[in-house]
């Protein structure tokens, strides 16, 4: 076999290969409704109504009492702001859940004076194993807080903006910022409580921020009262939806939209005929060689 | 070319190399979250040492309150069994200590003021209190010091190992303990100063004061008449200030006569409760503090009167947002019916204020936006002079009210096709208008709002796709408009024929299954049994294909395939595959010389039949058979 040969099979090979393990392997991306594992948030799906949407596009029209739940690990484009806002506006409620991502460019939009601290909240006491799980402790009354006791984060931040006293949920005191991420508070670290969820009404609608995602991955569900808050959630609202399209695109993510396009491309009318005409050649193409001989 | 491709290969696997890394720089600069399931920890002792030393330092600046409520927090960590008996034991022992000191300071505190007003029999009995206060805290303070010690013992404060951050935690919880020491001297030493002074006044002259009113059943807002003497001993005290309390609350100042005696009205607040307590106070003021006691009359109960309030109320077990409901009820209270104003409440938003008298009716309209669940409904009727409040909870639950579809969907669809879905959206309250139907079927979806009687129609165009036959569903999803009904998301299914590819797809299958067979049953093509192959020692020569040998080129290979066999038999050499002609003429030759020339010449005569361009003549191909018969003549002979 001659080098040509063997580099051809060995890439077609490589492509076939490739492509099946794409469109088999699970996907393990953070906050995915199709990630089963502990990051995903297919839980989410599964216990609630809810549609997760791969577009701001697709919010509903009538957003009176639907929640849209947003992890903007992605910056927003300016038309997706301009969505957002009139979402909420006309009466949607907007759950911004971030840590570490462009929350605050939302806030910006909105006009909100509160933002997203964007440093690591710590409580070494007040814990679930370690400073990095803070467990939120101080509640207000609020229809998102009925019988909650308690909440675990998972490498959150908090709140800044505002008053510790406004908040619906605050960590304990001795929580703190930890700014250089060394675990231990130093004396320039401001300390807690420290608001971590916070409600504010804006149009029609109203914004509630939480300063941390992870409430809502598969593995945080079970952990003290966080499905507790989910319910409350859900509770609270006639239809749920949770936006998958600024959450950062893993490698298998994109082969795998990438497969799913192509699939609905190779599913148009055209294309189809054109496939299946081919496949009859090439299955025929004995038969008129055999006849080409006889000849 | 093999050069190019190598390149563009390598090109591509370095690529494959690089580029996954790209989507990396998308991601948070922090870590996002860890697996708890996975995620390690342990006590994190420097931290508490660091947080008892906040505490008890707070305490030793006399803010009770924050260190008491910091350490309620501490008792929600999560204590590690080996570690859980000393903490808790530690924990106890900070909130006796707190909770001891602050009720301490809060009674000299007291006992300050009454000797400052002269009170002197309550002053004592404060003292009294904070003398035990203070060996209740000094034995607290010393079972604190033990436990810090054995605490320190415990977390490794003195090995040498232990981490300065450790140790600088732990001496400062010490100084800090050091410092509430101090603390606890400090009171208790205010204490024994307070006691001397509470002995220097014990020498002041003594006073006495009386206190009648008149009436002692009265009306809320009303006036009644309150009179008294003061005295010191038998001698009237004139133009001192009398202070009239009612519960606690001073609500008038006499200043007393010639005769020492006071006399002034006072009006009952409107506090809707059975009685109130009313004392006279002196408390003596300027020269008189080096002079005189302080004094307390005996309390005086008031009788008070008011029209209590009922409510009566009926309300629904269940509400919905936007959807009024009624409530009756009514109120009632002795004397006349007076117009009332009452507040309806959901939860802490008030949601109506009207004013109402004896039985009514309230039709309320709860907001749109209400969250669904058990709410807490509340009716306050506001006191009005001698009338009193009154206020009635009720927990009703908010509900959605859910949405039925009657959907006609297709049972069988044939691909490609437009199929037509319509339905009806009505709920317990008749059709639902206006509605926002979003249909999706694979990856069409369209949106279509109901009519006035709750219907509905739209075309879905469906494509042809790679599908052969099955069920599909379709996703519903509806949003109406109205705040009182709920979302509702339905899934039907149908059979779904793609007949195109369905029958292509099968016409091809038809086709090779065709092939397969006729292939099988060709003789030349049919494969020696491996039982043969294994069970013969002779070399099995590869039989020659089936072809048709025709023409004069066709004469002169067959004369030379006629000569083959005998000429492989007769030396032992066969023409495999792998042979060309002039290596089996060399083998040959070499075996049997004697039909060396006649095996070249033939053999030439073939590869000119099989290569040349010329057409060979007839005459060729007679020469050629003729070699052949030579050749077997000869080998004949030779056999």
């Amino acid at each position: 076999m001659g080098l040509k040969k063997f580099m051809v099979i060995l890439a077609a090979g490589i492509i076939l290969l490739v492509v099946l393990t794409a469109w088999f392997l699970p996907l393990d991306d953070d906050f995915r409704v199709e990630n089963p594992s502990w990051n995903g948030s297919k839980a989410l799906i599964a216990s609630y109504t809810t549609q997760s949407l791969e577009s701001l596009n697709d919010l509903p029209s009538a957003p009176r009492g639907t929640t849209l739940i947003l992890v903007p690990y992605l910056e927003l484009t300016s038309g997706e702001l301009e969505r957002l806002k009139d979402y909420i506006t006309r009466g949607g409620r907007l759950i911004l859940a971030d840590d570490y991502g462009h929350g605050n460019q939302i806030l910006e939009y909105l006009g909100l004076e509160v933002r997203f601290s964007g440093e690591v909240l710590a409580d070494p006491l007040i814990n679930y194993k370690s400073e990095y799980f803070p467990r939120i402790i101080h509640f207000r009354s609020d229809p998102l807080t009925i019988n909650m006791e308690s909440l675990v984060l998972n490498h959150a931040t908090c709140l800044v903006n505002i008053e510790a006293e406004n908040a619906i949920a605050l960590s304990s005191s001795f929580s703190f910022l930890d700014l250089n991420e060394n675990g231990t508070q130093e004396d320039d670290e401001p300390s807690g409580p420290l608001p971590v969820i916070h409600r504010e009404t804006s149009g029609e609608g109203e914004v509630v921020l939480i300063a941390d995602p992870s409430l809502f991955i598969n593995s945080m569900n079970e952990i003290d009262e966080n499905e507790g808050f989910i319910q409350n959630i859900a509770d609270t609202t006639a239809s749920l939806y949770i936006d998958q399209s600024h959450l950062p695109p893993s490698d298998l993510h994109q082969a795998k939209s990438l497969l799913s396009r192509g699939r609905e491309y190779l599913s148009s009318p055209l294309i189809t005929a054109g496939l299946v005409a081919l496949a009859i050649v090439f299955t025929l193409k004995p038969v008129w060689h055999k006849r080409r001989d006889n000849k | 070319m093999n050069k190019r491709l190598t390149i563009a290969f390598s090109i591509f696997i370095v690529a494959v190399i690089i580029f996954p890394g790209v989507p990396a720089l998308a991601q948070p600069d922090k870590t996002p979250h860890e697996n708890p399931d996975t995620a390690t920890g342990s006590l994190d002792k420097i931290s508490l040492l660091i947080n008892y030393d906040r505490i008890i330092f707070a305490a030793s600046n006399r803010d009770y309150a924050a260190a008491l409520e910091a350490l309620e927090e501490l008792r929600k960590m999560d204590i590690p069994d080996e570690y859980r008996n000393i903490i808790n034991r530690y924990n106890d022992l900070c909130q006796q200590l707190l909770t001891t000191l602050d009720t301490l300071d809060a009674t000299l505190d007291d006992a300050v003021n009454l000797i400052e007003s002269n009170n002197i029999n309550k002053a004592k009995s404060k003292l009294d209190d904070a003398e035990i206060y203070v060996q209740d805290a000094i034995m607290i303070m010393d079972d604190l010091s033990l436990a810090t010690e054995s605490l320190r013992k415990r977390f490794g404060v003195e090995a040498l190992t232990a981490p300065d951050e450790l140790i600088q935690a732990d001496k400062q919880l010490r100084d800090s303990i050091e410092q509430l020491r101090q603390l606890l001297n400090m009171l208790a030493n205010l204490r024994e100063s307070l006691n001397e002074s509470y002995i220097k006044i014990k020498g002041l002259t003594s006073t006495n004061i009386t206190l009648q009113i008149s009436p002692t059943t009265a009306w809320v807002g009303d006036t009644v008449n309150a009179q008294g003497v003061l005295k010191s001993g038998d001698e009237p005290l004139s133009g001192r200030q009398v202070t009239i309390r009612l519960d606690e609350k001073a609500v008038a100042i006499f200043i007393s006569q010639e005769d020492g005696s006071y006399s002034g009205n006072i009006t009952l607040p409107y506090e809707y409760v059975e009685t109130m307590k009313a004392v006279a106070v002196y408390e003596p003021q300027g020269s008189d503090d080096d002079t005189y006691l302080g004094c307390q009359s005996t309390e005086v109960t008031l009788q008070t009167r008011y029209y209590p309030t009922r409510l009566q109320v009926s309300t629904p077990d269940v509400i919905y947002p936007g959807t009024p409901f009624i409530i009756n009820g009514e109120i009632t209270s002795e004397g006349k019916d007076t117009p009332r104003t009452i507040k309806v409440s959901l939860d802490n938003r008030q949601i109506m204020e009207t004013t109402v008298s004896g039985q009514f009716i309230l039709e309320i309209t709860p907001p749109d936006d209400i969250a669904t669940g058990q709410r807490t409904l509340t009716l306050t009727v506001i006191p009005l002079e001698r009338f009193a409040g009154t206020i009635k909870q009720r927990i009703i639950t908010v509900s959605l009210i859910p949405l039925e579809i009657d959907l006609e969907t297709p049972g069988l669809i044939l691909l490609p096709k437009s199929i037509q879905l319509s339905g009806r959206i009505r709920s317990e309250r008749g059709p639902i208008a206006n509605a926002n139907v979003n249909i999706v079927f694979s990856t069409i979806s369209t949106t279509v709002t109901t009519a006035s009687d709750g219907s509905f129609t739209t075309m879905l165009d469906i494509p042809l796709d790679f599908s052969f036959i099955g069920q599909r569903e379709y996703s519903i999803n509806v949003e109406p408009l109205e705040p009182w009904a709920s979302y509702l998301a339905v899934k039907r299914q149908s059979i779904v024929i793609n007949p195109v590819f369905s029958t292509l797809t099968f016409v091809s299958l038809l086709v090779l299954v065709f092939l397969i067979l006729r292939r099988r049953r060709t003789p030349e093509e049919k494969a020696i049994p491996r039982e043969e192959v294994a069970g013969s020692t002779a070399f099995i020569t590869p039989r020659a294909p089936a072809i048709k040998l025709t023409g004069i080129r066709g004469r002169i290979i067959s004369a030379y395939r006629s000569g083959l066999a005998m000429i492989e038999r007769i030396a032992g050499v066969h023409m495999t595959p792998d042979t060309t002609l002039r290596e089996f003429l060399a083998k040959v030759a070499k075996v049997l010389p004697g039909i060396s020339r006649q095996l070249a010449e033939l053999t030439a005569m073939v590869e000119r039949a099989l290569y040349s361009n010329q057409n060979p003549t007839s005459k060729t191909a007679g020469i050629a058979e003729q070699i052949t018969d030579d050749i077997q003549k000869e080998l004949r002979r030779g056999a």
